[in-house]
Formats: structure tokens, sequence, C-alpha cells
């Protein structure tokens, strides 16, 4: 009796979770094909097959892009809102996204993370997004680079994909995306160490998390063991503990196999690979490459000058703070009082990114809308651009 | 890489030697562990705070003057725990009974080991990769190393001002034991590679969790129960993820705290003089590490004069400290404007404006402890047990102590999230987690002690004599 009524109660609440219309069917009602043969490739290259899409090169941005036309009318995306799909040899480095586009809003491409397909099927319960509304025209995949963890060098590798459709609800589909929600592999995010699910990177859980679920599993367990049994007796308190260990265990077994997956992906980037190969292979070469010009160019100079570094980003600037090390730099952000940049002469300025900030070559001086510094260009090489603070004239 | 070998193992001998010659002699299983995980954790504390006092200008120095303090201090306390060790106690031989303790830390050991490889991998592979540690934590190592001198670090503004030998950073005035020890590290390897100066994020994982089984054993928990809370606090997620991607300092702050008040705990039974030096040099350690240390130290050495005052005494200070607290709050919800008013009018030296205020929105970093997949079941835990134990809980001296410190610092960061500022973090949840984690170890431990008259497989009678 007490374990019936607890599991009915538990079930009940993982469909819940699921986020399926309690009037839904259990199997979808209607469902669309996308033939991965109808897709045109917009980004990248891919050949059509029997199988399925051979994806096998990105483009120049490092983005694949496929999308499918869905005709003037479109479908209509509140009937339709479920996603399944499967891709084979998805590669771990690379994120997956859908693209869509709405007939109400013709010129605005909407793109949202997916999880990682992985082996098998995945769903996605597109009713999580607030934009998935209206008559829907275009459908498509992005895939590039998962953004923050995986470097540029690391090579595209072909991967198919292998079938699409839009399910209308059902709790076979929405139970499927709700398992891909709680087991989909996610990669390491730059907040991760702060947070392993929420904010920790750009592929975040949507539907209740699977621990809400074992915590109200617990409660039920514990609230029904108290009308049933009472305070004091065995099986309440041994039906409370299975319950609680059964929980933690299970909490633990999808996290460790989260732990799994995340060091294949840091497997497949950096296994096999010596230490000075794998310092190299950062997310940011970019940086990474600005940093050893700056090196070179600070080692130019005896004695070496002092370092001031401005990025488009805090991210962008640490980092070249930091790769560009034993380089004596400061950031201009943290440096003082905007009004008071005065820099001794022989100080390097160092631009990464900032378009905006112009050079006069007539007046020896970097502007911007607000401040001058005079200044000598030393080094211009794509994004990095590298000037020597000269003395200011007297006004 | 001999030499890099060589410092780890000597970072071991004196980090054990100590724990030896301060907890005992290791004699058998849980024993054994506390001296590993105790001297693991202690050895890299005491290399990290060598190198910031006696390391010298250079890599080159902090290795030539620390190495040999240590191989000084393992020779040392090895010799005095040889010297003073206790009689051998005896030990249940009742065949049944070893074989259950077997199978069950078999067990054990497999559920937190599963996760190990994966942790290996992360930190041995992959090149320093959170935020914290690139743009603050390793900085300082890295240019002290490559640059070959420890230069001092100043602001922004001194920087400018001042001539040569200054270098700068947004945290230019966090303390500096680890990048201290990074720097032993690096110029024990003779290179910069991030993975081998990460590598003590793993140690001191692996640390915790064995001083953590050793120390409830010996606070008296049954072998279930203290491998039990061993498990719980190796399988939290966040805890992994800060040693998989090494470089934050919150699981440094939480091993020191917990072994601190834990050898404090076990001074109260034990009365032994070298165990209350030890727990209030780990305290002080805190502060070396982080900022925040500072606080705890402080919370910590409250308890312990909160301790020493006569029962009556102790009535007074409590309620003392809740109208303390109820009064700060009142004026901070009604008054902080008026506060940061004085201040301006004052000018204080060196205080800044508060903006005290009520913060509700900072109140997400408790309701994060029931719904972010950081901390399994343990806010769960933290409610239900003290409910389901409560008996225990009033009956128990220690872990009535340990709750009350636990107590103070939830207040702290309450105070913290919710009055100052500082809300933004607790929406943003970046620091409120990690400081939750700093008091995770300490968390587990308590909860380990609730339940420590627990003993269903009735292994207590002969681990009891072990570990004594």
């Amino acid at each position: 009796m007490f374990a019936a009524i607890s599991g009915v109660l538990i079930v009940g609440v993982v469909l819940l979770a699921a986020g399926v219309p309690w009037s839904s069917p259990l199997s979808p009602a209607e469902r669309h094909q996308l033939e991965p043969g109808d897709f045109q490739i917009v980004m990248g290259s891919a050949l059509h097959t029997e199988a399925g899409l051979e994806v096998g090169a990105v483009g120049n941005e490092r983005v694949a892009l496929q999308s499918l036309p869905l005709g003037m009318q479109g479908i209509d995306a509140a009937t339709l809102d479920v996603l399944r799909y499967r891709f084979e040899n998805f590669p771990r480095t690379l994120e997956l996204s859908l693209l869509f586009r709405r007939a109400s809003d013709p010129d605005d491409v909407q793109v949202v993370s997916l999880p990682w397909p992985g082996r098998g099927e995945s769903a996605f319960n597109l009713r999580d997004v607030p934009t998935w509304k209206g008559q829907i025209t275009e459908i498509g995949f992005i895939e590039a680079a998962t953004p923050q963890l995986i470097p540029n060098g690391i090579p595209f590798a072909a991967f198919r994909l292998v079938d699409a459709q839009l399910w209308s609800s059902s709790w076979r589909g929405g139970l499927a995306a709700l398992s891909t929600d709680w087991l989909a592999y996610r990669p390491w995010g730059l907040f991760a160490v702060s947070s392993v699910d929420q904010e920790a990177g750009t592929s975040l859980p949507r539907r209740p998390a699977l621990l809400l679920v074992v915590e109200s599993a617990i409660a039920i367990v514990g609230v029904v063991g108290l009308l049933l049994f009472g305070w004091r007796r065995r099986e309440f308190r041994i039906g409370l503990l299975v319950v609680f260990a059964i929980g933690w265990l299970l909490l633990d077994a999808v996290w460790v196999g989260q732990l799994y997956e995340r060091q294949a992906t840091t497997r497949k980037v950096y296994a096999g690979k010596n230490w000075p190969e794998r310092a190299r292979l950062v997310p940011d070469d970019d940086l990474l490459k600005a940093a050893d010009r700056l090196r070179d160019m600070v080692a130019r100079f005896d004695p070496p000058p002092r370092v001031v570094i401005h990025a488009a980003s805090p991210v962008e600037m640490n980092r070249l703070q930091y790769l560009s090390l034993p380089v004596n730099a400061a950031l201009l952000v943290w440096s003082i009082d905007p009004m008071r940049y005065d820099f001794p002469p022989g100080t390097l300025l160092v631009l990464y990114g900032m378009q905006d900030w112009t050079y006069d070559a007539d007046s020896h001086q970097v502007r911007t809308p607000d401040l001058t510094f005079p200044t000598e260009p030393v080094l211009e090489e794509g994004a990095l651009r590298i000037f020597r603070i000269i003395k200011r004239e007297r006004p | 890489m001999v030499i890099y070998v060589l410092t780890w193992l000597l970072i071991l001998l004196a980090g054990t030697g100590v724990a030896a010659t301060t907890l005992g002699w290791p004699r058998h299983g849980f024993a054994v562990a506390l001296n590993l995980g105790a001297g693991g954790m202690l050895g890299l504390l005491l290399a990290g705070t060598l190198a910031t006092f006696i390391g010298g200008e250079s890599g080159a120095d902090a290795l030539a003057r620390v190495l040999p303090v240590l191989a000084l201090i393992a020779a040392t306390t090895w010799y005095l725990a040889w010297h003073w060790r206790s009689a051998e106690t005896t030990v249940s031989t009742d065949r049944a009974q070893r074989k259950r303790l077997w199978v069950i830390s078999i067990l054990f050991v497999l559920l937190i080991g599963l996760r190990l490889l994966p942790l290996f991998n992360e930190v041995l592979l992959r090149p320093v990769f959170p935020w914290d540690a690139w743009s603050v934590w390793m900085v300082k190592p890295k240019a002290w190393f490559l640059g070959g001198h420890i230069d001092r670090y100043v602001d922004p503004v001194s920087w400018f001002a001042a001539g040569d030998g200054l270098r700068t950073l947004a945290g230019s005035n966090y303390p500096e034991l680890s990048g201290r020890l990074q720097l032993l590290l690096a110029s024990a390897a003779g290179e910069w590679n991030e993975p081998l100066l990460l590598l003590p994020w793993l140690a001191m994982y692996i640390a915790l969790l064995l001083a953590f089984a050793g120390i409830s054993r010996r606070l008296g928990c049954p072998p279930l129960v203290a491998l039990g809370g061993c498990y719980a606090l190796a399988s939290l997620p966040l805890l992994n993820a800060q040693v998989a991607l090494a470089g934050y300092l919150d699981l440094w702050v939480g091993a020191a705290l917990f072994l601190a008040v834990a050898t404090w705990l076990l001074w109260r039974r034990e009365r032994r003089p070298a165990l209350l030096l030890l727990g209030l040099a780990l305290g002080g350690s805190m502060i070396l590490l982080k900022r925040e240390g500072l606080v705890w130290f402080a919370l910590f050495l409250a308890l312990i004069a909160f301790d020493w005052l006569p029962p009556r005494w102790q009535r007074r200070a409590a309620w003392s400290g809740v109208v303390g607290v109820v009064v700060f709050a009142v004026i901070a919800i009604g008054f902080g404007s008026g506060i940061d008013v004085l201040i301006e009018q004052w000018k204080l030296p060196g205080v800044q404006k508060l903006a005290l205020a009520w913060r509700p929105r900072g109140v997400v970093f408790v309701t994060a402890m029931f719904t972010h997949g950081n901390w399994h079941l343990l806010g769960l835990l933290l409610v239900g047990l003290p409910l389901l134990r409560w008996r225990q809980f009033r009956a128990d001296v220690e872990a009535r102590l340990l709750g009350l410190l636990i107590l103070t610092a939830w207040i702290a960061l309450i105070v913290l999230f919710c009055l100052t500022p500082a809300a933004e973090w607790a929406v943003r949840q970046t620091a409120t987690n990690r400081l939750v984690l700093q008091l995770v170890p300490v968390m587990v431990l308590w909860l380990t002690l609730l339940v420590r008259g627990w003993d269903p497989l009735q292994l207590d009678a002969m681990g009891r004599s072990r570990a004594t």
C-alpha cells in the first residue's frame, strides 16, 4: 500500500516535470517529417545520401548550417512542439543549435541551443522556447565548435543527420524530451566552477531538474509514510532512508556519467599530446597569437616597457594579460580614473579589437570620443594594434 | 621532473609527519587514512606557507630554501611521532565483522573512486580553464616564474606612479599562498606546465576525503557512517567541478576550515595542546588562502571562546548574539541609507558607504541549495536530519558546537547576500555557491556526527578499538 501510493505519486511528479498537457495522447497525433534530403546547405558542405545528410566541412566562420524551408504557410508552432532528432557520429567538440524563422517576423532568425545529440534519438520540448510561436516558415541546424571550450585547431569531423521530426504534444515525446534534458551531455562552461548547471555554459537544462523530482519523491514517501505509519514506525524510517539513498545514488550516477562524457571531450582535444602542444590548444588561439606578438614586441625594448591593455571585452583583456606574461601589463579598465589616463612616455598601449579607437597620423594621437593618447604606432596585425605613448605636448 | 617528484615527496612526508606527531601514529585503516589525508592537506598548506614567508626573491630561491626545511620538518616530526607513539591497541578478531567492514569499505571506495579517473584526466590534460584562475590566482606565479623574479603586486594607481619592479593586477592584494606554492612547483618542474601546477587541487580533494573518513571515525562515527559521509562529500558536483576545473581556492578554504574545526574537536576530547595549536594554525592558514578566510577564522575563534565560557555565560553570549543579529538587521533594513549619510559626513578613513538594505533577491543562494544540481540532496539533509535527530543533537555537545558554527556562518552569508550590494552575486550564482562550498566539508561532518549513534551493521566494536 505504502509503496503503491508513493509510486503512483512519484510517477505523477515525473509526468508533471515533462510539462505535457494532461489531455495529450500517449503517442503524437501528428508528425512532420523533416527529410534530411530536403535540407539546403547554407554554410559548410554536405552530401545528400540515402542514409541521410552527410555534413563534411564547416564554412568560413567554422560553422555548418543546414536549413529547410517549410513553405509560405509553414507549420503551426503550437501544434508541433516537440523536436526529435538523430545524428550519427556527431563530434563531441561541436555544439548543436536549432534555427527557425517565423512568418510574422521573416527577417529575424531565432537560434536555440539544443542538447548534444549523442547516440540514439534525442528530443527537445519546444514549449520551453518562448519564441516558438505562430507559423514557422524555416527550420534548420547549426553546428559550431563549443564556445569557450574547444580550440579552433581541432579538426572538423564529419557527421550525418539521420532523422528529424516535429511531433505534436504526446506523453512519449514529452518524456523523451525530459530524458534528453536530464541525461544529455553538457560541456564544461566557463562558470561551471561556480555552478554546475545554471549559468554553467551555453546549453542549459530547461525542464525541472532531476534533483527536484528526487526531492519531491522523498517528500512524498515522507508524507505518505507519516500518514500511514506515524512518526515512530520502522517502515516509515526505512522507506525514507531507502528512497533517500536511491535518490542520492541516482543523482550521483547521472553526475558521474556527465563527468565521463566531459572527460571524453577533454581527451578528444588534448590526449596524446605533450604539454607544449596542449598549451597552444586554447579556445581563444587568436588571443594566444596576439599575446605572442606582444611578448615579442616587448622583448625588443630595453628596458622592457610597461604595457596597458584594452580590449572589447573583459575576457579578452584578462586573457591577453595572462597569455602574454611575463609582460608587465595593466588593464585599462582597472587603471586609474579615465579622465586621468596619462601614461608615462614609453608605455605600450595595446588595443585588441577596439575598432572605435582610431589613430590620427597627423596629430600622432589615438582617439576615442572622450580621450586622446599621444602615441606612435608600433604594430598593427589583425585585431591587435600596439602603440607607444609619446610625450604629451603642453597646450 | 626528478625535483618535481622529490618536492611532492617532501610535501607529503612533512605533512604526514606533522599529522603523525599531532594526530597520533597511524596504525590501522582509518588512522592511516587520517594520517595520509590530514598529512596531504598539511603538507600542501605548509609548503605554500613556507614559500610565502621564506621563499626569497625567485622560484630558485624558494626551491633552495623550502625543500631543505620541508626535509627537516619531515625527519623531525616522523622521529618524534615514532618516539611518542602509543602502545598498539587491541583489535577485534571477529571474522564476520572484519569481512563486513571490508565489503563496505570496498563498496564505498569504488563509489568514490569512480570519479577519480575523469577528474584526473581533466586536471592533467587541460590548460588552466576557469575565469578567476587565469585572471587572478595564476597570474602572479606565472609572472614570477617566467620573469625570474618575485615582483611585488600593487594596485594600478601605485603601479603607474612608482618605478620598475612592480606589477599590477585586479586582485593585487589577494593572498598569495597558492601562488607561492605554484611557483615552487613550477621551479621544481623547471617549466610553466599548468597541469603539473594544478595537480595540488586533485591531491587536496583526495586528502580531504581521506581525512574526513579518518577524523569522523576518530570522533566516534561507526565505519558505515564515516564512509557514507565521506562518499556524500566526495560525490558533491560542485566539489568535483572545483577539482576538474582546478584553479579556484574554495576547495582549499573548505578543507582548511574542516581540518581546523575537526582537530579542535579532537582537542576538546583529548586535551593535547598540539591538537589545539594545529587547529589554530589551520584556521590561520585560511587567511593566507582567501580573504573570506578571515571571516571563517574569526567565527572559528569565536566558537572556541564560546566553548570556553561557563554554561551560564554561554547562554548569555548566545542571547546577546541573537539580539545583536536582530538589532543589526533592523538597523540595516530600516536605516541603511541613514548609516551611509553618517559615513559620508564623518569621512572616516578607509570606511566606504555600506549601502545596507533588504535585498530579497539575495535569498536565491539559499533556495539554490534545493533547486540546483551543485549539492545533490545535501540541502534536504541539512534541514531534515537535525529534525529527525533532534534529541541526539541536543544531547551531543560536539554536534551543537558545530551546528552553532554553521548557523553563524550562514547568518554571515545571509547578511552579505541579502543586506549588501553583494546580492548581485547571489542572483548571478557566481560567488554564492563557492562560498557555500567553503562550508560544505564542515556541514557534512556535522551531519555525520548527528547520526554517529547509528550502526546497523554492528561494525563499531571493532572499528572503535582500531580507531583509537
